[in-house]
């Protein structure tokens, strides 16, 4: 290959990376936008809904959580504490032991003196063999399934065939949901019966004071890692997910919160067992399931049902949940590639699964290839300086005001972080998570394209700790 | 192409930019106006809520004075004064029940604060019209009615759910089953929010579910079959009966729910022939309602629906019979008998907590041999083997 045509390669590949992070920082501008929209709809909303009426109602929808447990010695007892004092009237909580090797299953029994009953199961779906069913009459409401390791997939599955309730909820181990949260999340199936799963807003415990299984105190963490991940949460739900929601596009309810219309669960199939990213799997498979029958179907985000959740503070455990999290992401747009720009599936079709596509799943290769490719343009002489430092300035400086957007929305709507201390903390890492750790994460991100094939059925686990320790 | 592109990345960074300078003052300019007017309203909550207070503490001996109409009436015109008086009225009405709340609702009219409600709902902002149709429901005038019949058609949600609970609050019987009469099956909202609805209507209960019950559209006539059965009026009873015969599958379960829920075993003949049902879901709620109704007429009945081949009418089958008296006895016949399926759903049943305490308290009041809890346990010892 002679030179000028590789040079010319080189600088019209360079050119393509900057389109690239233009239009990709102009859609999430988008979303930011229309998240503002959205937002601002739901707080005004708020004013006029009856949940509250709902919370001592019998009309209210009996709701099944779903608790997989795998080596959660740690968190298990705190987190189902939580769980059996929710404000609702009329719920079950079903621990599904998914083979621990450690003493969870022990530890929850001895802990709620539960004892093994033989209770049918009707296997709807199919799962590793369930070993028992534990429980306690005078705790009625907590059911504790112990069943062969089958991934938590399996085990979310085995928590539906044993459930008695028409509606859903999964709920990591190591997370707490706020007393109304319940309510909150199950109030879109009651105000619009085409609601099929609803989805939470998840944030991190991480510097907040919890006493009992309850967050007493909301605070920001010491952990600089944490610290990022906050940024980087608010950005995610009240940018990414209301953004999603206010086009009817929500493509990923999280496996930390989410809730779901059983039958609606169980028509296409539970949750995927061959996956890491079975809640993207299973939001995924019900869009494209009633898209392609032409049956009604309403997906919703709502942005104050609180779970809170522990984020990694090692950057080993980030590394591995990011790379769970794209080969997740990964897996699940190809298993249904055939929605890619496919008009029969509409907005999902033509712009949701395009964007993770393009944006998502490529992005991180994007980015990477820019940060390599244009200083090497620069230092061959290939770019000029004006271009070279344009490159960096914009993807910085985008990076920053999106941050500082969530940031604000946040502060407008739900404003957990109210002093003015917390919020030049939040705003002052909003700017300092775009010199290094948000390229760390995009690292992160390829590494999980690059296992992509050996590690999709494999499940990655962070270290917990006990919410009793954190302050 | 650099110098055009250059020029793009600048320009959005400075769009961008100052859309978020935009959002940051505009926050900072909203929370210092939220406030200044929390501030002016602090100063003029005490005059307000104070001679409002005083007002309604008296109203179920005193009559409101000409004086005091005109003072509430000038507080209606100063937008602050008047949002205090809107909030404490919508606290009267969650806090005073009794007569006090018909006088509430003619003060709320005189006063024009009904029809400053009202006016709203002629607002283009639906968030607006659904928190007057809310308001107007608390203060349960029926100077509303109208309006929020003609108001039923609009399609959004919100506003839909927010008209049907006023006008249940309302308690009009006309209206509100006219307001039903106009719904159909492709209402989106939920069953759970109509029953809800239909629960919470506060006049004449059983004016509306004689003339809802019987609507041709199954959706709304189950809802109001099902309210029914929560309003727990024996009056109504044989009118729900009737529908256990009904063709329609939705009307059958509705009538087998109220019935259960009322607890009125007069029908239980009628319950045990939906049994053999050709839908199982009319069979499985049978079987759960006849547990509910606690007649030892249904123990045999019971006893044959173990055998059934859908799995949640074994289930609730057998729960039933356990849980009626007389029941727990009829185990050694079915264990006895060669329905594997009848003995799995039945002893699995007996081995939770619930069931096996019966078990136990049967072999001690019994003298029964071999003891239930030993046949029962050789039989789980077969099956594993």
């Amino acid at each position: 290959m002679n030179t000028p045509l590789l040079k010319e390669i080189v600088i019209k590949f360079n050119y393509f990376i900057i389109y690239y992070v233009l239009l990709i920082n102009f859609i999430y501008f988008l979303q930011l936008i229309l998240a503002a929209f959205n937002l601002s709809d739901y707080i005004r909303k708020i004013r006029y809904s009856d949940y509250k009426k709902y919370i001592t109602s019998d009309n209210m929808i009996p709701i099944s959580i779903l608790v997989p447990a795998y080596n959660e010695e740690e968190t298990i007892v705190d987190n189902i504490k939580s769980l059996i004092s929710l404000n609702y009237p009329k719920f079950e909580v079903i621990v599904i032991n998914d083979g621990s090797k450690d003493n969870t299953l022990n530890k929850v029994i001895e802990e709620f003196e539960l004892k093994e009953v033989n209770q049918p199961v009707r296997y709807r779906l199919k799962t590793n063999k369930i070993k028992g069913i534990y429980k306690n009459i005078d705790i009625p409401n907590l059911i504790l399934v112990d069943k062969e390791n089958g991934g938590k997939a399996d085990a979310l599955n085995a928590g539906i065939n044993v459930s008695n309730y028409p509606i859903i909820t999964s709920i990591d181990a190591d997370s707490i949901l706020e007393s109304d949260s319940l309510v909150r999340v199950v109030m879109p199936f009651i105000e619009n019966k085409k609601t099929v799963a609803v989805g939470g807003i998840v944030r991190i415990a991480n510097g907040s004071v919890i006493k009992r299984g309850r967050v007493v105190n909301i605070g920001l963490p010491k952990s600089r890692i944490a610290m990022f991940q906050i940024v980087e949460y608010l950005r995610a739900f009240l940018t990414g997910r209301v953004g999603w929601d206010a086009l009817n596009s929500l493509l990923i309810v999280s496996g930390a919160f989410g809730a779901f219309k059983k039958d609606a669960a169980i028509e296409v199939g539970g949750y995927a067992k061959n996956t890491i990213g079975e809640d993207m799997e299973l939001v995924v498979k019900m869009h494209e399931y009633f898209l392609r029958n032409k049956r009604p179907y309403r997906i919703k985000f709502v942005p104050d049902p609180v779970c809170w959740t522990q984020a990694p503070e090692t950057l080993k455990d980030l590394r591995s949940q990011r790379r769970r999290w794209q080969i997740g992401l990964m897996d699940s747009l190809f298993k249904h590639k055939r929605m890619f720009f496919n008009p029969r599936y509409k907005q999902i079709g033509l712009i949701a699964v395009p964007y993770f596509w393009l944006f998502e799943m490529i992005g991180p290769i994007i980015e990477i290839l820019g940060y390599i490719m244009i200083p090497l343009a620069y230092m061959f002489g290939l770019l000029n300086l004006k271009y070279f430092i344009l490159f960096f300035a914009a993807s910085i400086l985008y990076g920053i005001l999106l941050s500082l957007g969530a940031i604000l929305l946040e502060e407008y709507t739900f404003n957990k972080y109210p002093t003015l201390k917390q919020l030049i903390k939040l705003s002052i890492y909003g700017i300092l998570e775009n010199f290094g750790y948000r390229q760390l994460t995009t690292l992160y991100r390829i590494e999980g394209i690059v296992k992509f094939r050996k590690m999709k059925h494999s499940w990655g686990k962070i270290k917990r700790r006990s919410f009793q320790s954190q302050k | 192409m650099v110098i055009c592109m250059e020029l793009i990345v600048l320009y959005s960074i400075l769009i961008f930019s100052i859309i978020i300078i935009l959002l940051y003052f505009y926050l900072i300019a909203e929370k210092l106006y939220e406030g200044y007017k929390n501030r002016k309203k602090q100063k003029v909550y005490k005059e307000v809520s104070g001679y409002l207070d005083d007002i309604a503490s008296r109203l179920d001996e005193y009559e409101v004075t000409h004086v005091q109409l005109k003072v509430l009436k000038s507080f209606m015109k100063d937008k602050i004064k008047r949002e205090i008086v809107e909030e404490r009225f919508l606290f009267y009405f969650e806090n005073l029940k009794g007569s006090i709340s018909d006088k509430l609702t003619k003060l709320a009219e005189d006063i024009g604060l009904v029809d400053y409600e009202l006016e709203k709902l002629n607002s283009k902002d639906m968030h607006k019209v659904a928190l007057s149709c809310k308001n107007l429901g608390e203060i349960r005038s029926k100077k509303a009615l109208d309006k929020l019949l003609e108001l039923i058609d609009i399609e959004v949600v919100e506003v839909k759910y927010n008209v049907l609970m006023a006008l249940s609050k309302i308690g009009d019987e006309e209206a509100f089953v006219e307001a039903f009469k106009k719904l159909s099956k492709t209402i989106p909202l939920s069953e759970r929010s109509l029953i809800e609805i239909a629960d919470s209507f506060e006049g004449d209960k059983i004016y509306v579910y004689r003339n809802l019950m019987y609507l041709e559209d199954e959706f709304i006539s189950s809802i109001f079959i099902k309210s029914a059965g929560n309003y727990k009026n024996i009056l109504l009873a044989d009118e729900i009966a009737i529908f256990l015969a009904d063709e329609n599958k939705e009307k059958k379960i509705a009538a087998l729910k109220a019935l259960g829920n009322m607890g009125d075993n007069r029908y239980v003949a009628q319950i045990i022939e939906l049994l053999n049902d050709e839908s199982w879901e009319v069979r499985a709620i049978a079987s759960k309602v006849l547990g509910q109704l606690q007649d030892n007429r249904a123990l045999i009945p019971l006893v044959k629906a173990l055998s059934d081949r859908e799995w949640y009418v074994r289930y609730n089958a057998a729960n039933s019979l356990i849980s009626i008296e007389g029941g727990i006895e009829l185990v050694y016949d079915v264990l006895e008998g060669e329905d594997r399926f009848a003995k799995d759903i039945v002893v699995s049943v007996l081995e939770t907590s619930y069931g096996w305490d019966k078990v136990l308290k049967y072999d001690m009041n019994n003298k029964r041999t071999p003891k239930l809890s030993e046949v029962i346990k050789k039989y789980i010892e077969e099956k594993d083997r």
